[in-house]
């Protein structure tokens, strides 16, 4: 009965159902790999083992009793039981990005939220004292509860990675089945991996710490509304646990002596994938134990620990949940709900009595997540072209354009040059050193030549833009805007669009809740009027997300590259040299932004209004 | 006054209301009968919470879907099931409520707390819903069904779920404001219309089967309505072939039994061992159902 009772809260499992999709999608999205070729990988494992014996003659590493010895040790054996693997060229694209896909963690933190809720006790349902009161309402209630939140971690993680994994084989057919069963080093994820697994070994491995980690997070969400009886206050608790061990992640350094509390880390086991795909040893009195090991030791004390808590206070602690002796009648919020209109009702209702600020808290967080506001990745070409916009960006001048020609008249000499010493060299005509040094200095252009591959085709782009449309366009710095005009069929407004939903069905949901529909249809404003405030919040809602997503964006771009020439035509980007306005990069954004903002009001109108005829109906 | 005239409504295939009309005016109507009878549906048929199959409902000879707004100014609802919003507390759920009615703001606020002292609610109205008893929330239920001072006042089993004490003085709080409204109780609790209803509807099988004061319908049953001792429980179940029961009561000299005749013209039927008792509204109900 208990593993039935999530069933039977439907908006609670149609959430789930929704989370689960969009989180199958995502996986689908195609990871970036690192381009490293399968067959180097025996390569690069008979390198660990050989810096592994040159360790050995450091003397650092030479105390046998050391840490840092049996460590040397506990690498080379691990990773001479891969060196004999056969790798071979298989796409294993879908599973790397299975495992790199951290943006499904937040959604899974979402679901877990959802389960752990469905199985809250709240005081006001007055279950509390009908289930004390039974035989087995005790102590072993909350064994069951336990049993079943694992239950239900368990088959929200297989639904999610298996379900993907399905839907891949279903498309793939027997080759994808034969990929199952290559060694785990075919991955691109797992080709530094010490274990003689198949792929689908490994896949079962990161389902079922997939599974651990998503029930630990459930079980301490679950234990702190068990304790506090108050879902504000619990979340509120387990937010501050969440925040400190962010702070402890951060601080804490991969070496420090403390590294156990930087990796034994709720943050840090739900957000990062990170320990699934790399080996790495932890210091445990001295012994070098495995991270995932580690973790699974460390979940399974947590569960044991607080299992027996929960035990103990549904068994013997008789007195309510602190909550319960706190006054949560604050005279703060007191004025405010009698302070509110209709309108303010409405959001009210939305955003505290329906845990929407929970909704627009992850949101919010997921796009930061997302997002990059410092300049980590650049590669050579893009400093020089940075550094070209610096100095040029706006319309081309005189200037400009003999500064990409003396450019190109380098980068060309220096490839005229390495031909030649090619020929040269074919021919016999030139010694082994000077071919080594025209190669090298060659090499060493790669950068500039594709710097100048990229501006050359930018001003070929902007001359075209004069000749053709008469337009003068501008050097404007396309990364940056590329940063801002997103493509709208994205994960973000991807996820903007399933909160609008899930905020709309809220909306609706409420009244249905409450059991408040049929007095407030009998009240003079409680139809249309309601209607109306109703829509106008569930807008305003989607709105803050919306301009949460926004300012993101736009703060992403500033802060990494700058805003580069925003009075530039619009169709100085390539991207955009067929639209028919004579309006400038700013005045763009303001309409492009502006566009997709009147669609999602839209949309949230539609699916408010939608939902209201559904709920009330129902 | 409120005329409803061959009201019909159905629900896919079973007839919840089958022609059903009647006259209010100012005073306090009961609507008993057993579940399925129809008061619900009725109900929500007069607050225009559902679709009408066919048939009228006048408010003042006017039609209450073309009154619209105007009909809500004068209703009052107080819904069987307590719906409320938790995050709320009673005095900022009984202001929302007021806006909804259209009060204007001062108004409001000086309904909201008169209402709240009325009903022994001013200590708790800091207080959220959640937390009240299922007294207090009826209460509450009842406070914002009056906030706009209806003229016409739905209670759908007002003392469901209340102890004797709070159900009395719920009670005597409809019979005092009585005046200038039509009060319409739907309630299982016979006991509550018979002590203040002006008349009772008696429904059953979506029809009004019987109306008239509780005194009428009392005296109308009173010649079927006797007691009589028994010595064991067998014997009771020989006497419901013939009877309804009304009660039994184990005393020192047997069990005392009270019942309703069921059928009143039977020639067979014989007096001797039966005394005659009072009847109530009870009896009344159990006749009819």
């Amino acid at each position: 009965m208990e593993i039935r009772r999530l069933l039977y809260d439907k908006r609670n499992i149609s959430m789930i159902v929704l989370l689960l999709l969009l989180s199958m999608a995502m996986f689908f999205y195609p990871p970036a790999g690192d381009g490293v070729p399968q067959q180097q990988t025996g390569k690069q494992v008979e390198d660990i083992i050989e810096e592994s014996d040159r360790y050995g003659g450091i003397s650092l590493f030479a105390d046998t009793d050391s840490f840092a010895y049996k460590n040397v040790q506990k690498t080379k054996a691990d990773y001479t039981r891969i060196l004999s693997v056969d790798v071979q060229e298989a796409d294993t694209s879908f599973f790397d990005s299975l495992i790199s896909c951290e943006t499904v963690n937040y959604l899974l933190f979402a679901i877990g939220f959802l389960i752990a809720l469905s199985y809250t006790d709240p005081v006001s349902q007055g279950l509390k004292g009908m289930t004390y009161a039974a035989k087995n309402g005790r102590g072993r209630r909350r064994i069951r509860q336990i049993l079943v939140l694992m239950a239900w971690s368990g088959i929200a993680v297989v639904l999610l990675y298996g379900g993907a994994m399905i839907i891949w084989l279903l498309g793939t057919g027997a080759e994808g089945g034969k990929i199952l069963a290559l060694p785990l080093q075919t991955m691109s994820l797992g080709r530094l991996l010490p274990f003689r697994i198949t792929v689908f070994t490994y896949m079962m491995a990161v389902i079922f710490f997939r599974w651990l980690v998503l029930f630990q997070f459930v079980l301490i969400l679950w234990f702190a509304f068990l304790l506090l009886e108050h879902v504000i206050l619990a979340c509120g608790a387990v937010t501050i646990l969440f925040l400190a061990e962010y702070v402890i992640w951060q601080v804490i350094g991969v070496n420090s002596s403390y590294h156990l509390w930087k990796y034994c880390n709720l943050w840090y086991q739900l957000s990062s994938n990170e320990y699934l795909y790399t080996y790495f040893n932890m210091n445990i009195a001295g012994y070098p134990v495995g991270r995932y090991f580690v973790i699974f030791v460390q979940i399974l004390l947590v569960g044991v620990l607080l299992s027996a808590v929960a035990y103990w206070k549904g068994e013997y602690s008789k007195s309510g949940g602190i909550s319960v002796r706190i006054s949560l009648s604050l005279p703060f919020g007191r004025r405010i709900q009698e302070k509110l209109t209709l309108l303010t009702a409405e959001m009210y209702k939305l955003l505290v009595m329906q845990k929407g600020f929970l909704l627009i808290l992850l949101f919010a967080a997921f796009i930061v997540n997302q997002s990059d506001f410092v300049n980590v990745t650049n590669t050579g070409y893009q400093d020089l072209y940075y550094d070209f916009m610096e100095q040029y960006e706006g319309e081309p001048s005189k200037e400009s354009e003999q500064y990409i020609r003396s450019f190109a008249k380098e980068v060309n000499q220096v490839s005229k040059e390495y031909e030649e010493a090619e020929e040269q060299y074919a021919q016999g005509m030139l010694s082994d050193d000077a071919y080594i040094a025209a190669s090298m200095k060659y090499e060493s252009y790669e950068n500039e030549r594709e710097f100048l591959a990229m501006i050359e085709h930018q001003q070929n782009y902007l001359q075209k833009l004069k000749k053709e449309q008469g337009i003068s366009g501008w050097y404007v710095n396309t990364y940056c805007y590329q940063s801002i005009f997103q493509p709208v069929i994205s994960l973000k407004y991807g996820l903007l669009l399933v909160f609008t939903l899930l905020t709309a069905v809220s909306s609706a949901k409420i009244e249905a809740d409450a059991g408040t529909i049929n007095v407030l249809n009998s009240t003079r404003l409680g139809r249309r009027q309601l209607l109306y405030k109703k829509v106008l919040a569930v807008s305003l809602t989607a709105g803050i997300m919306y301009a949460i997503l926004l300012a993101v964006t736009l703060g992403s771009a500033v802060s990494v590259y700058g805003i580069s020439v925003p009075d530039a035509p619009v169709q100085s980007l390539e991207w955009y040299a067929g639209l028919p306005l004579p309006v400038s990069l700013l005045q763009w954004m303001i309409l492009y932004y502006g566009m997709i903002l009147l669609v999602f009001l839209l949309v949230s109108i539609g699916f408010t209004l939608l939902f209201q005829k559904v709920f009330r109906h129902a | 006054m409120l005329k409803v005239r061959h009201l019909n409504k159905s629900y896919k295939t079973t007839a919840a209301l089958s022609d059903v009309s009647f006259e209010l005016k100012e005073g306090i109507y009961g609507f008993l009968g057993p579940n399925g009878a129809g008061k619900s549906t009725l109900i929500h048929l007069i607050t225009d919470n559902i679709r009408r199959d066919s048939g009228e409902i006048l408010w003042n000879e006017k039609d209450i879907r073309v009154l619209d707004k105007e009909y809500r100014d004068i209703l009052g609802y107080m819904p069987q099931y307590q719906g409320y919003y938790k995050g709320f507390t009673a005095k900022a759920f009984l202001l929302y409520m007021a806006q909804l009615k259209g009060m204007k703001k001062k108004e409001a606020v000086r309904r909201t707390e008169e209402l709240l002292k009325i009903l022994n609610l001013w200590e708790h109205r800091d207080k959220k819903a959640e937390n009240f008893s299922g007294g207090m929330r009826q209460r509450l239920m009842l406070a914002q069904a009056l906030l706009n001072d209806p003229k016409l006042l739905i209670l759908d089993e007002p003392t469901a779920g209340v102890d004797p004490q709070e159900r009395i003085r719920i009670r005597n709080y409809i019979s005092t404001i009585a005046k200038g409204r039509i009060i319409l109780i739907a309630t299982h609790i016979v006991s509550d219309v018979e002590a203040i209803a002006n008349e009772i509807f008696l429904m059953g099988a979506g029809k009004v089967i019987e109306h008239a004061s509780p005194q009428k319908l009392i005296r109308q049953v009173s010649p079927y309505v006797y007691t009589t001792t028994v010595q064991s429980v067998d014997e009771i179940t020989q006497l419901e072939k013939s009877f309804t029961i009304s009660n039994i009561y184990n005393s020192m000299h047997g069990i005392q039994v009270k019942l309703i005749q069921k059928s009143p013209q039977d020639p067979e039927f014989h007096t001797s061992g039966y005394e005659p008792a009072a009847a109530n509204l009870e009896d009344v109900y159990l006749y009819h159902f």
